[in-house]
């Protein structure tokens, strides 16, 4: 059986992604595997509290390593590099690893042979245990390139373990934005759901992860979230989901108690009931109906 | 004169917020977009019609008479971006490419030559009081780190004080917003994970060596001791809490500034700036 992949989305951040994304774990508690490729600001884990039994290193890029014996300062390196990576100074030529994007040029260009490329680790994943079931999340470190690729690597092993183990669903909460974690995250899936708010900026930004999401081919289906911010965004946003023909998942009022849940790091379902239920009474009947 | 970044590593916590009030108090200078997934600063200073200027980025362009098949080309590419495929000239995915040049380097037969593709836009607007600049990355191009790169390059041919409304998160497109400011605002939410990702942002800030100092908004919702003690710990100061108000929540839904509405925003928003002064002085 292929297991159908749920990429719960925003846009905009801070729109209540994790919350949303939280309560849908209750609700599909056992029936799913979980997985968070937020990677550079996870925050799943805080609501669900995995064991993490398993943790494994991640190691996307190589970056140079400078052997000053060999290095003749010639600058062959320094001229290639188009990312500005690479700098001569006084006491020789150092690597500025935050602008180095690994292409390995330098390495290539020199003729004394003194540069080798290595990897290193930019990050860790774990399987975790939780009393909703398995949850794969993960940690880029701070500042690191590719979160793309360990997007894509977790999404490979939660769809293993789905395969191997008969979890017909993945639940995953994803990145913000629409650039390389989204794309990353996105490409493939069974369905998008963008959790937005009514607010100018959450308009525009769904667009733009609209038509992200027409350009991948993947179904979009929004939860309008703080849907009593206001009246004129909130009417809007509606125009835009019929116009586009997105499926509507539901709405839900701002409620302080989410934050206050959250901030007692529990999953906030009393606070989302009942439109929580309802909305995933309409995504259940909308994942039953995708034919793989 | 400075350039200050606006960061806040979760998404949602006010940063645009606190970048549209600081641009409100400034006469002069230039306000910069660098959240250019989403780029929304542009909506709440109502900054209409601008001039546009693409941004390219730099692929290989293969010359199919020159090219052997012999795939070498694609063996040194870092980023999987050229595929081979028995002995035909290889495929090239532009989305991949990061522009390096290795594959032109490589090629034996010197069949490879340097194209350019659109990723995206700039959008600049010499408004009354401040020029504005806002990257804009085109729907589906993975990489905003060079439409980051292309604003900077931009902005800094043009007036300081500068405010940048940067990118969420702590990787590569947050670090090419912040290594090239002075000074680095954080803002944040007093739940769990709000100072889950203030940690993060804060680590990553502290790494580049770049003085920095925390607002906390709606500090009345969730447990703002802890993100005082967390600030206290790290040694970066709090410059501003901001209590929830339901009057700035539904002014930022329509596009208006928090300053502009909120006496409480304008005090912190000048705390903000005498206190940058203050420090680079």
């Amino acid at each position: 059986m292929i297991p159908k992949e749920i990429v719960v989305v925003s846009g905009k951040g801070g729109t209540g992604k994790t919350s949303v994304v939280s309560a849908l774990c209750a609700l599909f508690s056992k029936k799913a595997l979980f997985c968070d490729v937020d990677v550079d600001a996870p925050n799943l884990q805080l609501l669900l509290h995995p064991n993490d039994g398993q943790s494994f290193s991640f190691s996307g890029r190589k970056v140079p390593e400078i052997d000053s014996n060999l290095c003749n300062l010639c600058g062959a390196c320094v001229n290639f590099c188009r990312f500005d990576a690479i700098k001569k100074e006084i006491n020789g030529i150092t690597s500025l690893l935050w602008k180095c994007e690994g292409c390995g040029g330098c390495a290539l260009v020199c003729p004394k042979n003194a540069i080798t490329m290595n990897s290193y680790e930019q990050g860790q994943y774990w399987r975790g245990e939780t009393s909703l079931g398995p949850l794969w999340h993960a940690r880029l470190h701070a500042g690191e390139e590719n979160s793309g690729m360990l997007v894509a690597k977790l999404r490979r092993e939660v769809r293993q373990e789905a395969i191997k183990n008969n979890y017909p669903l993945i639940i995953v909460d994803g990145p913000p934005g629409i650039s390389c974690p989204a794309i990353s995250a996105l490409t493939g899936a069974t369905l998008a759901v963008a959790v937005t708010e009514p607010s100018l900026s959450g308009l525009h930004d769904l667009l733009r992860l609209g038509d992200l999401c027409s350009s991948l081919e993947v179904p979009l289906a929004v939860i309008l979230n703080k849907a009593d911010l206001s009246e004129i965004r909130n009417a809007e946003i509606q125009d835009q989901i019929k116009n586009k023909n997105w499926q509507f998942l539901g709405s839900i009022p701002f409620r302080p108690s989410v934050v206050e849940a959250i901030s007692s790091e529990e999953i906030p379902l009393d606070s989302l009931h009942p439109e929580i239920e309802t909305i995933y009474t309409n995504l259940l009947q909308i994942i039953n109906n995708i034919k793989m | 004169m400075f350039r200050l970044t606006v960061v806040s590593g979760k998404g949602g916590t006010g940063k645009t917020c606190v970048a549209s009030s600081l641009a409100s108090a400034l006469q002069e200078g230039t306000i910069i977009d660098l959240d250019v997934d989403e780029p929304d600063l542009g909506l709440v200073l109502n900054i209409q019609n601008p001039e546009k200027e693409s941004i390219y980025k730099v692929i290989p362009k293969i010359d199919i008479q020159r090219c052997i098949g012999c795939g070498i080309c694609a063996d040194n590419c870092a980023f999987g971006a050229l595929n081979q495929f028995g002995m035909n000239p290889p495929l090239v995915n532009e989305k991949l490419c990061h522009g390096c040049g290795v594959c032109e380097y490589v090629c034996p037969q010197k069949a490879i030559k340097e194209s350019q593709i659109k990723i995206g836009d700039l959008n600049i607007k010499h408004t009354k009081n401040w020029w504005f600049i806002e990257g804009r990355l085109t729907i589906g191009e993975p990489n905003p780190v060079p439409v980051i790169h292309a604003a900077l390059e931009k902005a800094n041919s043009l007036p300081f004080p500068q405010i940048v409304d940067g990118p969420p998160g702590t990787a590569c497109p947050m670090v090419a917003a912040v290594e090239q400011s002075h000074f680095v605002v954080l803002v944040t939410e007093p739940t769990p994970f709000g100072l889950s990702d203030l940690a993060l942002a804060a680590e990553t800030v502290q790494e580049l060596r770049i003085p920095a100092a925390v607002v906390i908004n709606r500090s009345d919702l969730g447990n703002k001791e802890e993100t005082e003690a967390f600030c206290k710990k790290i040694n970066i100061p709090i410059l501003a809490c901001l209590p929830f108000s339901k009057k700035v929540a539904h002014a930022y839904a329509e596009g208006i500034a928090p300053f502009c509405v909120d006496q409480r925003w304008q005090e912190a928003t000048y705390t903000i700036l005498g206190h940058v002064k203050e420090v680079l002085s």
